[in-house]
């Protein structure tokens, strides 16, 4: 039993889990409505954009970089599919065009930060701005309507169960499965610990980093669609901020933000973890200014959190190094 | 010479025609007003257009524009036309992307490019005050357009669509209907804009005091945060709010753009029933926009308060132009009269409607 708790705990996402259960249990006592089914099927839809997005950002994370240009890439990916419903009233061309796009955005930011070796947080920056100024360039700052029928991705229901759970679903699967079964999470998690040993030993460390960004790029495309299909409509601050929303799950969720370790599953609860302060903050009537800080609280929580789990590495490491010296010597 | 008064000519043909198929509304008696301020500004940017074409071709302007949506670009292309039918060809335009900071930097880089007159939408109305000292301490006149700061007096005037005047309609709508259910009490929800911007505290006063005059203590009503305008964010915590409060029986949406996300969460809960049907949940929007009209139209929504966007802008420019060319001074607040449109009669007025009427607007 001992042991089993030992190997819980150690779990990078049980941090996370214990304050969410914690967090449960408090908000259904101050609120019987919080407990109800409901509620909680809100709460994943709504968590759902952010939650597929940390899907994504999870990888670039662990592979010691960062993508600050998904709330560009949001944007951009709504817009394209506003716009080409508006014009074509193709759905199918819609999704595609629009998923296409954030593909190509997110190709880009990884070829932009393996080829010039510029910091992560710099290039995404930059691109940040490009691609929200391609997304007001082409829809010249107005806003759309999305025709009812578009808006499926976002409202529509299969057996009951609403699209935006069913693609975080999937995506979540997917996610855990590209991390813990196939040499891509190995070489994301590799480049992450340490970029210049993981060149020496030949990974492909260029295709790695393009696929990390690629994934965070597709994943906020799709839940660029989600989020204007679920709103019905386009406006201009469409994703802005949500870029520091979707880091700070994933980095409550704990995955490390020097790289090198996380997990899928970890980056979701984060997700609907401050979704759910959200709504519990939304359910009291609390201030706008109250929610600010409360999310401010949480991330400073968490990047504390993080600091001292890499310490707690460090530490580690230098223990087994030293063993390892010691028992050197003595042989 | 020619074509600067047939272009004040073809603006003021625009706002009379606007104004004009405004006629058959419910309530006359703004639409009467709305018409008489229209028509005289209308007629005044003509005259002073006409006079003014040659000394005002000189001037350069400065727009400073909060962010670009679909309200905002309709006021910009009413400035647009006020000050190229005065024969303004010089304009700076600059947008701040929703940043306080930026638009600062930008109006101080405005002032050093030597405008002769600036118009301002701010994003907050208070941290613009720097700039709006600036500009008064380097001579230039500012106009104020869409969102007062009314406790600077560093402006001339500030033309907007009268954010109380718009809430206090939507508010009346909401009370009037609920009054005749005759129920023991309401719960509303106010989904209102944030704190830092004056039309949404004002349009959410206007809502709060015509509810509380007509309803008094029976309505309870429950403030939706929405962050800064965010439909995603009002969509969310609506969703949270009529969780702990199931019995809400209206929505004041303070723009109509948080509507479609309105029909998302009753539709989720099962309560999203059309207008005129038994249990249905009373929406009123504000705005004008191609959302809110649609919504109407479909019966998910009341009515919205439709604002005169384009007007707005022409009548700003018109002011900065007074000024500047012969030295007027108008009034430190100009309000353009918005109209509440209902099911019954926003499709008869749809070709008054900006969302509407210009479909193919767009700035570049």
């Amino acid at each position: 039993m001992k042991k089993y708790t030992a190997k819980l705990t150690a779990k990078p996402w049980f941090s996370i889990v214990a304050a969410f259960i914690i967090l449960c249990i408090i908000s259904s006592f101050i609120m019987p409505a919080f407990l109800q089914l409901s509620n909680f099927r809100g709460v994943l839809i709504t968590s759902s954009t952010t939650g597929i997005m940390a899907v994504g950002l999870t990888f670039v994370i662990m592979t010691g970089g960062i993508d600050i240009s998904i709330g560009g890439i949001v944007y951009l990916t709504a817009i394209i599919y506003c716009v080409t419903m508006n014009t074509y009233d193709n759905v199918a061309l819609a999704v595609v065009l629009a998923i296409g796009a954030a593909s190509l955005a997110g190709i880009i930011n990884g070829y932009l930060v393996y080829k010039f070796k510029m910091a992560p947080m710099i290039t995404t920056l930059a691109t940040l701005n490009m691609f929200k100024g391609v997304a007001l360039m082409i829809s010249g700052g107005r806003n759309y309507a999305v025709p009812s029928y578009a808006t499926f991705w976002g409202k529509g229901t299969i057996c009951g169960v609403s699209i935006p759970i069913i693609i975080t679903l999937i995506t979540v699967l997917i996610g855990i499965y590209l991390l813990t079964k196939t040499k891509f999470g190995t070489y994301a998690r590799a480049i992450g610990n340490s970029q210049s040993s993981a060149e020496e030993s030949h990974l492909p460390v260029r295709t790695t980093l393009i696929q990390a960004y690629f994934l965070a790029g597709i994943t906020s495309g799709i839940a660029g669609i989600i989020y204007v299909s679920r709103v019905g409509g386009l406006q201009g601050n469409l994703g802005d901020g949500i870029e520091f929303t979707v880091i700070a799950a994933v980095v409550l969720g704990g995955t490390k933000l020097i790289g090198g370790s996380g997990t899928v599953f970890g980056s979701i609860v984060g997700a609907v973890f401050l979704v759910i302060i959200d709504n519990v903050l939304a359910m009291l009537g609390a201030s706008t200014y109250v929610f600010e800080a409360v999310r401010g609280i949480i991330l400073l929580f968490a990047v504390c959190a993080d600091r001292a789990a890499y310490v707690r590495q460090f530490k580690a490491m230098r223990l087994e190094k030293y063993d390892r010296i010691r028992q050197t010597s003595k042989q | 010479m020619k074509k600067r008064v047939l272009a004040a000519a073809l603006c003021a043909v625009m706002v009379l025609g606007v104004v004009g198929c405004s006629s058959s509304t419910t309530t006359e008696e703004t639409t009467e007003a709305a018409t008489e301020t229209a028509t005289e500004a209308a007629t005044e940017v003509v005259e002073e257009a006409t006079e003014a074409a040659g000394s005002a071709s000189d001037l350069t302007i400065g727009i400073s524009i909060d962010q670009l949506f679909d309200s905002r670009v309709a006021t910009v292309m009413g400035l647009e036309d006020g000050l190229e039918a005065a024969g303004v060809t010089d304009i700076i335009e600059l947008v701040a992307d929703g940043d306080a900071q930026t638009q600062n930097d930008q109006v101080n880089q405005l002032i050093n490019q030597g405008v002769d007159g600036l118009l301002i939408c701010p994003v907050d109305l208070n941290t613009i005050e720097t700039a709006l000292i600036a500009a008064d301490a380097a001579g230039i006149p500012v106009v104020l357009y869409d969102r007062d700061a009314p406790d600077s007096e560093n402006v001339i005037t500030a033309v907007s669509c009268g954010a109380y005047d718009d809430g206090y309609q939507g508010g009346e709508y909401i009370a009037n209907v609920l009054a005749e259910m005759d129920l023991d009490s309401y719960v509303i929800a106010d989904l209102k804009g944030p704190d830092s911007d004056d039309v949404g505290v004002q349009r959410s006063a206007g809502f709060n005091a015509a509810i509380t005059e007509i309803l008094g203590d029976k309505a309870t009503v429950l403030t939706v945060e929405t962050g800064a305008w965010d439909t995603a964010t009002a969509t969310a915590n609506f969703q949270s709010t009529l969780q702990a409060n199931p019995e809400i029986c209206a929505v004041f949406c303070g723009t109509d753009s948080f509507i479609p996300g309105v029909e998302t969460v009753l539709t989720d809960a099962g309560r999203m029933i059309s207008v005129g049907e038994e249990g249905h949940v009373v929406i009123t929007g504000i705005n004008g926009s191609l959302e809110g009209y649609e919504a109407v139209v479909n019966g998910i929504a009341d009515g919205t308060v439709v604002m005169d966007c384009p007007n707005t802008g022409i009548i700003a420019a018109e002011a900065l132009l007074g000024y500047l060319v012969d030295g007027t001074t108008p009034e430190r607040t100009i309000i353009v009269p918005s109209v509440f449109y209902t099911g019954d009669d926003i499709e008869a007025n749809a070709d008054s409607i900006w969302g509407v009427m210009d479909l193919s607007l767009s700035y570049q």
